[in-house]
């Protein structure tokens, strides 16, 4: 096994220090890609959070002026980009970028400089939005961005053209990533590990690729002829020259409702890696939930227009969309009962990953219930565009997905870093957020109910509403109680963590039959892949023992990897000062074009692949 | 090891149990009168009404079940003792179960669905004999006008702004327009929402079925002052209805007290008129609300009590009341004596 390296060295003069940054800013290693990912979304998640409490500051009471309303439009806006194209999304993608060729027992993506690349992409194209605060202003038409309210008449100033070309350079991003992942795991699985063995966080994965390839092509149409409408004088979105504001709605939705399978599925995949290993059984019904997956995946593209019901569409049409969007619950239903079959009869190890993983179940399925609510038309006529639908998505997205990220975090720790994290701040953790989350969203279900629309920026006194958004704040503050102690905890454990040796866990995944953290190279050896639980087959000796599998390793005296390259960080730059100086100036873009140009005839010339 | 140390499992448990009662306070006890649409005031948002309430015992009903079983599982099936490796029986999963939940839960959704079908079969249609409203979505007021109803010697309509009357028990139709941005058009307690969406005219119908003020305010994100597109509806027995329109319909009073004929004179002076209608006068712009009647209304911009300190603060210094709307924009250029504040006040005020 490959010595043990601290995560990231601790640099003692300027030129080790300078050394690490070109170790990172140039690598191709899918482990320090994911590592990078996950970082960057870390720091993203910071400014969503900040923007997430400025927000219920200003509504813990009526007629508060703690901001403006112009900012409240646009810390809004940018707390739902953030989550969900610089926290969510990317965070998820850096699990995968780890994990998934450690799961199939491959040495590395298929293509590990657009790897790379997709990390720079998604990377500049969050900076290249977060600059909007400083160049006049954000964008403030929230995260659907409905228009006309995008229009350069309403919306003046330069935030709409960095949330279009911010998002279209991270979009970029996301479709090399899920090239990358569907090669990746269709053509670079281990001897042995069929389709039907992979880890169900790799089939999540695999379908999440696929909705990523269809889905964004949408969004990204839908922003470009935005940014035409507002920079070049078209009018596609303008009733007066023969456009409709309902394009923008029907092409933003046809990517934004797949968006929330591409959050969600993985987290799926990522519960049903947890659930399994602490209740020490393999997963119940893997079939079942591999197919609700991939039926998940193709309903998703059915469902669009439920986000549309209040903009006078005909009552068949709406039902038609409200019975598609009803029978997603189908597949949801199935995971949520093999996820409950799973546990029961086991020997349920409750440890912090564990705590996370059933919380997940039992709040995503208040998300799923809400769904129902919303699915159905003269419902939603009510619900929609309320604080209910604000708790809805919530405890789908933060219930859901963050619940299982958090999980996830400390499941994999060990195996990135190899230390644990503390199990006691880890409980803390978990119940600071649990409460937290649920009194921060929960009273959102009756201010729905009470009338209260979302994104109003302040509300009167008298309706009714101060209590619950008190409840709401003091919740708010709860959970960022929570996440500080998560963060002494990563800190803390990352130098001073118990060392966690290869299989803390006992997991049973091919991720646990290597060192902690992996050698760059992934594997000495792979043991044989005869089931979907590898390691459970080594320790029950039912394959070969331990000491068997050791020596029949195969030694591959010469591993083959690609060398670290510059190339990915040169075409990414370029990329981003072409989009950049579609705002500030295009002697930017002429030189975004030269860099590019220049990055491409590098990476293609480069040698060692 | 395995376990949570049993102090902090209670802890834990004092903690979920203050959430779950802090949630479970009934919100009607707390609440002053909120809008709430399970108090529904029309047939429609009855029937709305209805469809949720199924929807919310089947709700409660499966996560209650789902609930017990996460809690049976997690109490029955933690693992024990000091951590010594307890292997249970592997079971990969049973296809009579898999089939049992999976229709299971296409029978309820399909119950679910009959329900929604037939509520959605029971709103459809506007009645023929539904009185027209025009509603214009602005930023960020609302303009209601009422094309049946002419001012007295003229062929314009009768026009308000943020307070829309109706007439208890008459179905009335709404003609939603925009010439800006979307917006929503939603009182909970009547109906559900119609965006109001430039370049096409939708339309929704309420008929209110009791006497009485109706909470209501866009519900589309529509620019800076969202927040304070608010209005209320009156609905006024048939009688009282009749008698309110006849006053819409007639021409603004004269000002009778000199103060308010000094700020009639300002209000064409210094460029209200250029924004504002007050029929019978010289004023007929159409870019702001119509004040024709203004005194009659019960707020200032929807957001403030109609007090005469509250109309000053207002005309003087409308940025503080509703930060960025659209009025300031003009008005900052156009500075104010208190004096002169003080006398379009009393004009505004005496528009009865």
């Amino acid at each position: 096994m490959a010595t043990r390296t601290e995560p990231i060295a601790r640099p003692s003069t300027l030129a080790t220090w300078w050394d690490t940054v070109v170790e990172w800013a140039t690598t191709v290693d899918h482990k320090k890609v994911g590592i990078l990912y996950i970082l960057a979304s870390i720091v993203f998640f910071l400014f969503g959070g900040i923007e997430a409490l400025m927000i219920r500051t200003q509504l813990a009471g009526p007629e508060l002026r703690f901001i403006h309303p112009q900012t409240y439009n646009e810390v809004l806006t940018m707390h739902g980009t953030t989550m969900v194209f610089l926290v969510v999304m990317p965070i998820l993608t850096g699990f995968g970028n780890y994990f998934v060729p450690l799961m199939i027992g491959a040495r590395d993506m298929a293509f590990p400089r657009l790897n790379m690349l997709g990390f720079w992409l998604f990377f500049f194209g969050g900076i290249l939005l977060y600059l909007s605060f400083l160049s006049g202003g954000a964008p403030d038409a929230g995260w659907f961005a409905y228009a006309p309210l995008t229009d350069d008449t309403f919306s003046p100033t330069r935030g709409m053209d960095f949330w279009i070309l911010g998002l279209t350079v991270t979009g970029i991003a996301s479709i090399t990533g899920s090239i990358n992942f569907v090669v990746t795991i269709l053509n670079m699985r281990a001897p042995g590990m069929t389709l039907n063995r992979m880890p169900i966080f790799v089939w999540t994965t695999l379908v999440t690729a696929f909705l990523i390839l269809f889905a964004f092509p949408s969004l990204t149409v839908a922003t470009i002829f935005l940014f035409f409408d507002r920079n070049f004088g078209t009018g596609f979105y303008s009733p007066e020259m023969g456009g409709t504001p309902l394009l923008w709605q029907h092409l933003f939705w046809f990517f934004g409702h797949p968006e929330v399978y591409i959050m969600i599925l993985p987290s799926f995949g990522l519960i049903s890696e947890m659930i399994p290993v602490f209740s020490r059984k393999p997963i119940f019904g893997y079939a079942a939930v591999v197919y609700a997956t991939v039926a998940i995946g193709f309903i998703g593209f059915t469902v669009w227009a439920h986000h549309m019901f209040a903009v006078g569409m005909p009552p068949v049409v709406a039902a038609s969309f409200g019975a598609a969007s009803m029978i997603i619950a189908v597949p949801t239903a199935i995971k949520i009962f093999n996820w409950v079959g799973t546990m029961w009869g086991g020997s349920l190890r409750l440890r912090t990953p564990m705590l996370f993983a059933i919380s997940f179940v039992a709040m995503f399925l208040i998300g799923g219930l809400t769904g129902i609510f919303l699915a159905t038309v003269p419902v939603d006529w009510q619900l929609t565009d309320s604080y209910f639908v604000v708790a809805h998505f919530h405890y789908v997205l933060f219930g859901g997905a963050f619940m299982s990220i958090l999980g996830a975090a400390y499941y994999w720790f060990p195996k990135m870093t190899g230390r644990m994290m503390d199990e006691r701040l880890g409980f803390w953790n978990w119940l600071l957020v649990f409460v937290g989350f649920n009194l921060t969203f929960f009273p959102m279900h009756i201010l729905g109910l009470d009338g209260m629309p979302r994104r109003i920026a302040t509300y009167g006194a008298g309706l009714g509403w101060d209590f619950w958004n008190f409840v709401s704040t003091v919740g708010a503050y709860m959970i960022g109680a929570g996440m500080i102690i998560f963060f002494i905890n990563f800190f803390h454990s990352l130098r001073n963590g118990p060392e966690a040796g290869d299989n803390p866990w006992e997991g049973w995944t091919l991720e646990w039959a290597t060192a902690s953290p992996p050698p760059a190279h992934n594997f000495d050896g792979l043991p044989p892949i005869t089931s979907r639980r590898p390691l459970w087959d080594v320790k029950l000796n039912r394959v070969l023992t331990p000491e068997e599998v050791k020596a029949r390793l195969v030694k591959d005296e010469h591993i083959h990897l690609p060398p670290p390259s510059f190339w990915p960080l040169v075409v990414g730059l370029g990329v981003v000062l072409i989009a950049a100086g579609m705002i500030y100036t295009y002697v930017m873009t002429v030189l975004g074009v030269l860099t590019w140009v220049i990055g491409v005839l590098g990476w293609i010339q480069e040698k060692g692949y | 090891m395995w376990q949570i140390a049993r102090r902090r499992m209670r802890v834990a448990g004092a903690l979920l149990s203050v959430l779950v009662a802090s949630v479970l306070v009934p919100a009607r006890v707390l609440a002053s009168e909120p809008p709430w649409f399970l108090d529904p005031a029309s047939e429609q948002a009855a029937l709305i009404a209805r469809l949720f309430n199924i929807e919310l015992a089947v709700a409660v009903g499966v996560a209650v079940v789902i609930w017990s079983l996460i809690l049976f599982v997690v109490v029955r099936y933690r693992a024990r003792g000091d951590g010594t490796d307890q292997t249970p029986k592997q079971i990969h999963g049973n296809n009579a179960l898999e089939i049992t939940w999976t229709v299971g839960t296409a029978v309820v959704l399909l119950f679910i669905f009959v329900i929604f079908w037939q509520t959605m079969g029971a709103l459809a249609a506007t009645p023929a004999e539904a009185m027209e409203v025009n509603v214009y979505g602005k930023q960020w007021w609302w303009e209601f006008e009422y094309p049946g109803y002419t001012r007295e010697g003229s062929s314009e309509p009768v026009r308000t702004g943020n307070e829309l009357y109706i007439p208890v028990g008459v179905p009335v139709k709404f003609n939603l327009y925009s010439d800006n941005v979307i917006h929503s058009f939603w009182v909970p307690r009547l109906n559900g929402k119609t965006d109001v969406i430039p370049g096409q005219v939708n339309t929704t119908w309420f008929q209110a079925d009791e006497p009485g003020e109706y909470y209501a305010q866009c519900a589309e994100l529509c620019g800076v002052q969202h927040a304070g597109m608010r209005f209320k509806v009156y609905a006024l027995p048939q009688e009282e209805w009749e008698a309110w329109i006849e006053s819409q319909r007639k021409p603004a009073v004269e000002p009778s007290t000199e103060l308010a004929q000094r700020g009639a004179q300002l209000f064409l002076a210094r460029g209200c008129a250029g924004c504002h209608t007050i029929y019978g006068t010289n004023a007929a712009g159409r870019v702001g609300p119509d004040l024709t009647h203004f005194a009659s209304r019960n707020t200032v911009a929807a957001v403030l009590p109609q007090t005469s300190s509250n109309v000053g603060l207002w005309v003087q210094n409308s940025d503080l009341v509703k930060p960025g709307n659209i009025m300031w924009q003009t008005m900052k250029n156009i500075p104010l004596s208190a004096d002169e504040v003080e006398a379009l006040t009393a004009y505004l005020l005496s528009l009865k």
